[in-house]
């Protein structure tokens, strides 16, 4: 009897993660699945669970035709996302070492306002930013981007760098320094190091949020060709609302980046989103 | 040894770290506050006057822009959209979440690929989400009213993102698809830490699944549920994307959240200095929910 619930269990477990699974990935197959779709195939009366005839002709247009700056996009979004990613790790990691290693006055405070910044909403800052911004000839600019990003992403990047220096054992450099290096030595010879897999994890936190960062790009990048790819791809949709095939090929481009970070790097970013959510 | 050669060095080992610490530091501080601190600062002045354009000139006008959203019938209501959405897909993620993520402890064969598959929807970004979203509701091309037709429930495809009743629902059920890998992740971290004896100890006393579920997890896995909705709260409050580009805050006001309401306000009719009262109201109400999660925060620390 026990055996036959034990076997039902099993069952209605397996039913159920089926269940959740089709429900987060069946849409990116959708979206696939139109992209590849030639534009006739998309207004039969019938939703097509398998491309007929796959085409890339909602693809090809992005990468020929230069009035559509989806490419130069992503490679906007690209740029940006990388250098606020190599900001935020360098100047993180210093400040988190302090935070995690020095006593000094006022530290508790300052992390705590630190990580305050983070919960305050990112509209309250558009309004001062756009008008800051349209003084000091920064909208439009991709570095007037990475200044805004690197404000918001760095508390971040500092609380998962702090996290994992609070890991490393106190003799590791107590060691080093005894041998004769300083404390600035200790940090570049011994934490650096040690802590590779928490400066990754603080990179692709900072990396992925930027590259989906959407209100303040579009508020901010109006005109010009420095736009990042959320918000040519909102401007895509506006000009070709109504083919499907184009613009699910613009989201798979999209998508590309974050899914292949996802894929090969969730051991960091999943630590990183956990370090200090749970209690050790 | 290392005791002694910290007694020995003592006050001038500690003027050092101050100096080193200040200067590690010091780049953090001023990129973080120096770059929100006076931006807020001058949208907090901005609140106080008339300013209409971005050519600022203004004249002061006290509270004026905070009595008129009060009165602002669109805007009670844009806070009474906000906090219907907030509550109700926070509540959805929790539950969601939990049993996504109870699902996911167990061991059976594929779990670690079924474990990073579910962060994929997490890490996309907020546009696409509301493309494919937009494409799953759309009259048309959409899946869900080929499946409602196909199933029979409906006769006709139904506008899903324009009717009034629908098109909340359909945002929420995009969020949830979005934000519930989150909290999964956060519970699923929680649920690890907790050692197999305890639920063998339960079962050697007797005690159900749903017993087991009460009296052994949930304790356990409280506080990363209450940081998950805590982060959860503010990332819904602020939740613009998907409004922005599945419906516009339409039909009529029905899906006009806070953050829609202000950034129309602002950058569509340059109302600056009432949208900056707004987005001030907005802050408050964050900072509220921020002030309950830092303070439990060092609570727990202790």
């Amino acid at each position: 009897m026990k055996h036959l619930g034990q076997r039902f269990k099993r069952i209605f477990l397996y039913l159920w993660v089926g269940g959740f699974l089709t429900f987060f990935l069946f849409p990116f197959y959708c979206i696939l699945n139109t992209s590849l779709q030639c534009k006739n195939s998309l207004f039969t009366k019938n939703v097509n669970f398998y491309p007929r005839d796959i085409t890339l002709e909602n693809y090809i247009p992005l990468f020929t035709n230069p009035e559509l700056n989806i490419i130069k996009a992503l490679l906007n979004s690209l740029r940006v996302s990388l250098i606020v990613a190599v900001v935020c790790i360098i100047l993180g990691a210093l400040g988190a070492y302090a935070f995690a290693r020095l006593r000094f006055k006022g530290s508790k405070v300052w992390f705590t306002l630190l990580l305050v910044t983070e919960m305050l909403p990112p509209i309250s800052f558009l309004i001062p930013f756009f008008i800051l911004y349209s003084r000091l000839h920064l909208l439009n600019t991709w570095y007037g981007l990475v200044i805004g990003y690197v404000a918001w992403l760095l508390p971040i990047a500092t609380w998962v760098l702090y996290g994992y220096f609070k890991t490393i054992p106190r003799d590791l450099e107590e060691a080093a320094r005894i041998d004769g290096c300083s404390r600035v030595g200790a940090l570049l010879r011994i934490i650096i190091p040690v802590s590779t897999p928490g400066i990754i994890s603080a990179g692709i936190i900072c990396f992925m949020f930027s590259m989906g960062e959407f209100i303040f790009a579009v508020t901010t990048m109006t005109q010009g060709t420095s736009r990042t790819l959320p918000v040519e791809i909102t401007l895509f949709i506006g000009k070709f609302s109504l083919d499907y095939g184009a613009i699910s090929a613009t989201a798979i481009l999209a998508l590309i980046v974050p899914v292949l970070l996802v894929l090969f790097l969730q051991k960091y970013l999943v630590e990183g989103l956990t370090k200090g959510a749970v209690k050790e | 040894m290392i005791d002694k050669l910290r007694t020995r060095r003592g006050p001038n080992l500690e003027a050092h770290e101050n100096h080193l610490a200040a200067v590690l530091v010091a780049p953090i501080l001023i990129a973080v506050f120096g770059i929100l601190v006076i931006p807020l600062l001058y949208s907090l002045l901005l609140s106080f006057t008339d300013t209409r354009s971005v050519i600022v000139e203004y004249n002061f006008v006290g509270f004026a822009n905070y009595i008129k959203a009060f009165q602002d019938e669109v805007f009670r209501y844009s806070m009474r959209v906000t906090t219907t959405f907030v509550v109700v897909t926070n509540f959805l993620k929790l539950v969601f979440g939990t049993m996504v993520a109870l699902a996911l402890k167990e061991r059976f064969k594929g779990r670690s690929i079924a474990r990073s598959l579910i962060i994929i929807p997490w890490a996309t970004p907020l546009v696409v989400t509301a493309i494919i979203w937009k494409w799953m509701f759309n009259a048309h091309v959409g899946l869900v009213n080929f499946l409602l037709i196909k199933t029979g429930i409906i006769s006709h495809s139904i506008d899903i993102l324009s009717n009034k009743y629908l098109s909340m629902p359909a945002v929420i059920l995009a969020d949830l698809w979005q934000g519930t890998p989150f909290f999964v992740i956060l519970i699923l971290a929680g649920l690890q830490t907790i050692p197999d004896d305890l639920y063998e100890a339960g079962s050697i006393d007797g005690a159900g699944s749903f017993q087991k579920f009460f009296s052994i997890t949930l304790p356990l896995v409280r506080f990363p549920m209450f940081v998950a909705l805590i982060l959860g709260s503010i990332f819904s409050i602020n939740q613009f994307e998907l409004f922005f580009i599945m419906t516009r805050g339409g039909p009529a006001n029905f899906t006009r959240v806070i953050t829609l309401f202000d950034w129309e306000k602002a950058f569509r009719k340059l109302d600056i200095s009432y949208a900056s009262a707004v987005s001030y109201l907005i802050l408050l109400l964050s900072f509220l929910i921020a002030a309950i999660y830092i303070i439990y925060l060092q609570k727990s620390q202790d």
